[in-house]
């Protein structure tokens, strides 16, 4: 229990967290076994082993996580008990052990003040005092700023609340992300409800910057609409407990439309075709869109892929046949339309080019729901008043014991503010003996 | 004027300011530094009119490029300044902070860093944008006093004189002085309101984004100057040497994550 509750423990292991934290924003996250062997060949078991290619989830990290949340319960138990207990006043025979302490207990025994002096004086410094007659000394107790004294304590309770929140969040959240065409519609599994994208639109700046995403959603249970909205990025929507966001947007390139030019000798035909149809363009000619990439690039095996979802090299792929007999065959490119090493001809002057596309647009939209998150907000709360309670309402305590042999003794407690403190109780000081010599 | 000479102004009276803190520290006028600090308060003004111009002419937080965050910092770091001045005297401590500023006006008006007003990006288009940077940048303003104090801390502790010893303990007390202030608004600013804003654009309030973590790298180390300082007694040396890995931890978290780590927060 002592080494649990034990600061060296709290210092280790917040150097721990720092190192693995610092770890896992150098390692790449959550690649493929594949990438760390290539990239880190002779490390590559060692980060597989202990799990640092998901650092975050790794055993390691959430045992120290988890040590360290015994140890903030455990520190806290402690501290709070202790000081519940130093709540009540009562005789310590102390002997004042600080510099201030040493000058107000001399001054005391010089002066020897009435208690109830000096509780007004005390007071007067807008100390809370308590004066206690006991068998053989009185007890002046002055306190300020009891909130700070216990601000480490709502700390490590919101800090602890925040943990807490966090795993449940990783265990208990719920998250569906979800694409949807304009008039789709989706079931969001488990919860009997279904999201329906009614309009989405993309607005630009003048300079084509994107300004925002607007995916305007109905919200269907028993087929019957029970909420629409605009969710924005910023602004989600919500219903019955789930949040609804704007998380992203895209293209569905598979359903391109394409616009070519097809020129053979004298003849021109402009035609708008879908990806993956036949169309007919006169009695001997017939035209097929075979599929359509946004960024071209061919694999080491001849494979064609798209790069990116991003139109960066545009490609369709076609084939046209005369009298059912193929006159060409291959990709024809927006960006580089004269460029022929990937499809065949038989007719020389036959010309095939990709004059525009357009691609049905979809929103990418996430429904979450996370009670956890409610508790994180909570820790969240008392972290900050916490730390406002203890840094800037710190606590100060002074204590004086008159015993029955008249003798003085003053004892201060202020760990947060020791200099104002410090300064504070001087004053105290001069005010009992206004000719004190602080340097005394 | 524009903007930008409204900086320009500010940035002049800072150095004059400068000047002044060093006059003063080798000569011991009052008056000079009466003067220095007047001319601080009017550089403020210049340079928060500059501020409310850049936010009259964009229409958002003037703190949403690298030029506009850097001299949101400059800002809030003489803001800290004055008040630290008038509260408890930077005494020996003045010309190295106002040199600090100083090296952020220059890296803020410096042809290097573009100027363009540009349109913001879905995502940053929120009121959080307001209280998330600017309570983190005040925040961080406290926390580079407290590591231009420990640096002087480390560098008086070279001499061993009297005079140098009493010197280095008011460094010490003004580095924690400014850790106890700024701790609390960079874990508000940064931590919190950061979360905050995350879940209402991202739908997740932490995820371990390069950014998020290494905010709380920066938040970790100053929990362990507070825990060793106040707990453990630990002050001085040690101290300083934690404040000021901590500031580079929020040095790296401002500048180098959005150079060398990709990430969510790549705009600012």
């Amino acid at each position: 229990m002592k080494f649990i509750s034990s600061l060296k423990l709290t210092i280790v292991l917040i150097i721990f967290l720092i190192i693995l934290a610092v770890l896992g924003t150098l390692l790449p996250q959550n690649e493929e076994p594949a990438f760390y062997q290539e990239h880190y060949a002779g490390k590559a078991s060692l980060i597989l082993k202990l799990g640092l290619d998901h650092l975050y989830r790794s055993p390691l990290f959430l045992s120290v996580a988890f040590l360290f949340l015994l140890n903030l319960t455990a520190c806290s138990l402690k501290n709070l008990l202790t000081k519940v207990s130093r709540l009540k006043v009562k005789s310590t025979e102390f002997k004042p052990v600080s510099r201030e302490d040493r000058l107000l207990t001399e001054t005391l025994n010089q002066v020897r003040p009435e208690i109830g002096l000096l509780a007004d004086l005390l007071k007067k410094k807008s100390f809370r005092v308590k004066t206690l007659e006991l068998k053989n000394e009185t007890l002046i107790s002055a306190r300020k700023g009891l909130v700070g004294l216990f601000g480490p304590e709502i700390v490590h309770f919101g800090l602890l609340l925040i943990i807490l929140g966090g795993l449940g969040s990783a265990l208990l959240s719920y998250r569906n992300t979800i694409a949807l065409l304009e008039g789709e519609q989706a079931e969001l599994e488990g919860k009997n409800l279904i999201l329906r994208l009614d309009r989405f639109t993309t607005e630009f700046y003048p300079n084509g910057i994107v300004r925002d995403w607007k995916s305007q959603v109905s919200i269907l249970e028993d087929n019957q609409v029970k909420t629409s909205g605009t969710i924005e990025v910023n602004k989600p929507l919500s219903y019955r407990g789930l949040n609804f966001y704007q998380m992203s947007y895209g293209y569905n390139w598979d359903k391109t439309r394409v616009k070519l030019k097809i020129k053979s000798g004298n003849e021109q035909i402009t035609t708008e075709i879908d990806t993956g149809q036949s169309q007919v363009l006169s009695p001997r000619l017939e035209l097929k869109v075979i599929s359509f990439v946004p960024d071209f690039q061919i694999d080491n095996t001849g494979q064609v892929f798209s790069r990116s979802a991003e139109p960066a090299n545009p490609a369709v792929l076609l084939q046209l046949e005369e009298d059912k007999k193929v006159i060409f065959s291959g990709w024809v490119f927006y960006l580089h339309p004269d460029f022929s090493r990937f499809h065949r001809k038989s007719k020389e002057d036959l010309e095939v080019k990709l004059e525009s596309f357009t691609a049905p647009e979809f929103s990418v939209l996430e429904a979450v729901c996370d009670p956890a998150a409610n508790l994180v907000w909570f820790g969240c709360f008392l972290l900050v008043v916490g730390l406002f309670a203890s840094f800037y309402f710190p606590y100060r305590e002074l204590t004086i014991s008159k015993r029955a042999d008249g003798q003085y003794a003053a004892m201060s407690l202020g760990r947060k503010s020791r200099d104002r403190f410090s300064a504070e109780i001087g004053e105290l000081a001069k005010a009992i003996n206004p000719k004190i010599n602080r340097s005394n | 004027m524009n903007e930008f000479n409204y900086l320009l102004i500010a940035f002049l009276l800072y150095f004059l300011v400068t000047i002044f803190n060093f006059l003063t520290y080798f000569f011991r006028q009052k008056n000079l530094k009466r003067i220095s600090f007047y001319l601080a308060l009017v550089g403020l003004i210049f340079h928060s009119i500059s501020l409310l111009l850049r936010t009259f002419h964009s229409g958002h937080a003037p703190f949403t490029s690298m030029y506009e965050s850097i001299s949101f910092l400059a800002w809030a770091s003489v803001l800290v300044l004055i008040i630290f001045e008038k509260k408890f005297g930077l005494e020996k401590a003045g010309p190295l902070l106002w040199l600090m500023v100083v090296a952020l006006m220059a890296l803020a008006s410096s042809p290097s860093l573009p100027k363009d007003i540009t349109p913001l990006v879905p995502a940053l288009q929120s009121y959080w944008l307001w209280l998330h940077v600017s309570v983190t940048l005040l925040g961080e303003a406290f926390l580079a006093v407290a590591f231009v104090a420990s640096l002087l801390y480390l560098l008086a502790g070279r001499e061993n004189s009297a005079e140098s010893q009493s010197r280095m303990e008011k460094y010490d007390l003004l580095a924690y002085r400014a850790v106890a202030v700024g701790f609390p608004l960079f874990t508000l600013g940064a931590m919190v309101f950061g979360m905050i804003w995350a879940n209402r654009a991202w739908g997740r309030y932490w995820g371990w984004d390069p950014k998020e973590v290494w905010s709380l790298i920066t938040w970790l180390f100053y929990a362990l100057y507070l825990h060793t300082r106040l707990v453990m007694g630990w002050k001085g040396k040690k101290s300083a040497l934690i404040a000021i890995v901590g500031f580079l931890a929020a040095l790296f978290t401002f500048f180098g994550v959005n150079y060398l780590l990709k990430g969510l927060h790549s705009y600012v």
